[in-house]
């Protein structure tokens, strides 16, 4: 019996031994390259927060409205597809989970977005709403923390209303909220802040 | 007491010397069975373990299959609803002239039916029903071609009378399409593991 106890002790600590040894993290680099699926910057461009935002020449792509601080058509701000891509641009591949593929965006962060609108701070909430009505709801600071995209390009190419366009919301393959399907909201037309 | 040796204990009284002594506890002989039992309990062990195992790999690839299905047909419902809305609008055009609003509709419809043809997973219903869709949708795309060119209340008319025909049929089998997916796995499962 005595012999069996030290038979088990002996292996229980050996076992610690081994799991210490193996269980130390291996530090991340800190000069790691960035990934494609982190959104990169492609293009500072010359709209930024505080900037008036002109009325759009082409075709409205995109409503604002609610509680933000910069409008161009009474209390609504329109932009089309040139007044966004005169905001800080950035490109990411991301697993596109309906047609089951990477695909790689190109557009705003949508944080930059509510920038340029002038959402203040205390605003929690904002509604996105798409040309087939279909509704999605995001927390400001989840928006902000998340580097959702409001991606006007897909592979390189403007994409039409048949191709989920003209704009859509996209997140980087680290975004929790990504895991969601139902968030990948497509064919936006309006966008609400509360 | 270096240098100096145990002597070995006497033996108790009644007892051989190199026998074990009452306090030892002698070890029994195990019998065949014995051992047979043991094999027979650690085997069914094992087999409850996977059993179990397979049971949570079941659980698993029921759900893939439930969430894919779900998927299709929640699809399938946003597609009917864009036919309809798009057979309506069509309709409407003559006195809206709102062709913008068609064709921003017949893009939506044409987007659900690329989300049915990425979920389908290559059913040959499926890949039928949107091949013969996309031909509809085509129809309708030369019309309203022709009604922008020549936005004419004459030429609308005529761009309706000929579209109404494809948008009906584009509402109908999806419909149809949907109530054949909407029953498989009903049916008994036709789809594969």
């Amino acid at each position: 019996m005595g012999r069996s106890i030290r038979l088990v002790v002996v292996g229980l600590v050996l076992a610690l031994a081994v799991a210490a040894c193996g269980g130390k993290d291996e530090a991340e680099p800190q000069t790691a390259a960035p990934s494609a699926s982190t959104p990169q910057v492609v293009d500072d461009g010359s709209l930024a927060a505080g900037q008036k935002v002109a009325a759009p020449d082409g075709g409205v792509v995109l409503t604002v409205t609610g509680d933000i601080g910069t409008a161009n058509k009474g209390k609504k701000l329109e932009l089309d597809l040139a007044s966004l891509e005169k905001m800080r641009r950035v490109r990411l591949e991301a697993a596109e989970p309906f047609l089951k593929r990477r695909v790689t965006f190109e557009g705003v962060l949508l944080s930059d977005l509510l920038a340029v609108a002038g959402v203040p701070s205390s605003a929690s909430r904002i509604s996105l709403t798409a040309l087939d009505d279909y509704k999605v709801d995001f927390k400001v600071a989840d928006v902000r923390s998340s580097q959702m995209l409001l991606a006007t390009k897909a592979d390189g190419k403007h994409m039409p209303v048949d191709r989920s366009g003209p704009i859509r919301i996209v997140f980087p393959d680290s975004s929790s909220l990504g895991r969601n399907p139902d968030l990948w909201i497509w064919s936006v037309e309006s966008m609400k802040v509360a | 007491m270096s240098g100096q040796q145990r002597r070995p204990r006497p033996a108790p009284a009644g007892t051989r010397a190199g026998t074990a002594g009452p306090t030892r506890v002698l070890r029994r002989r195990r019998s065949p069975l014995t051992f047979a039992l043991g094999a027979v309990l650690v085997a069914l062990v094992v087999v409850v373990e996977l059993l179990i195992f397979d049971a949570y790999a079941n659980v698993n690839r029921t759900t893939v299959i439930f969430s894919e299905q779900s998927f299709l047909n929640t699809t399938l419902v946003n597609a009917q609803r864009e036919a309809v809305l798009l057979e309506d609008q069509i309709e409407e055009l003559p006195a809206s002239g709102d062709l913008r609003g068609v064709t921003v509709r017949r893009g939506l419809l044409s987007n659900q039916l690329s989300q049915i043809e990425g979920q389908g997973g290559g059913d040959p219903e499926v890949t039928e029903t949107i091949g013969q869709a996309r031909r509809e949708l085509a129809r309708i795309d030369r019309q309203l071609a022709r009604i922008k060119a020549d936005p004419s209340q004459a030429t609308i008319r005529a761009g309706v009378a000929a579209m109404l025909p494809p948008a009906h049929w584009l509402a109908v089998s999806i419909k149809q399409l949907f109530d054949a997916k909407e029953q498989g796995p009903v049916r008994g499962g036709h789809r594969g593991p």
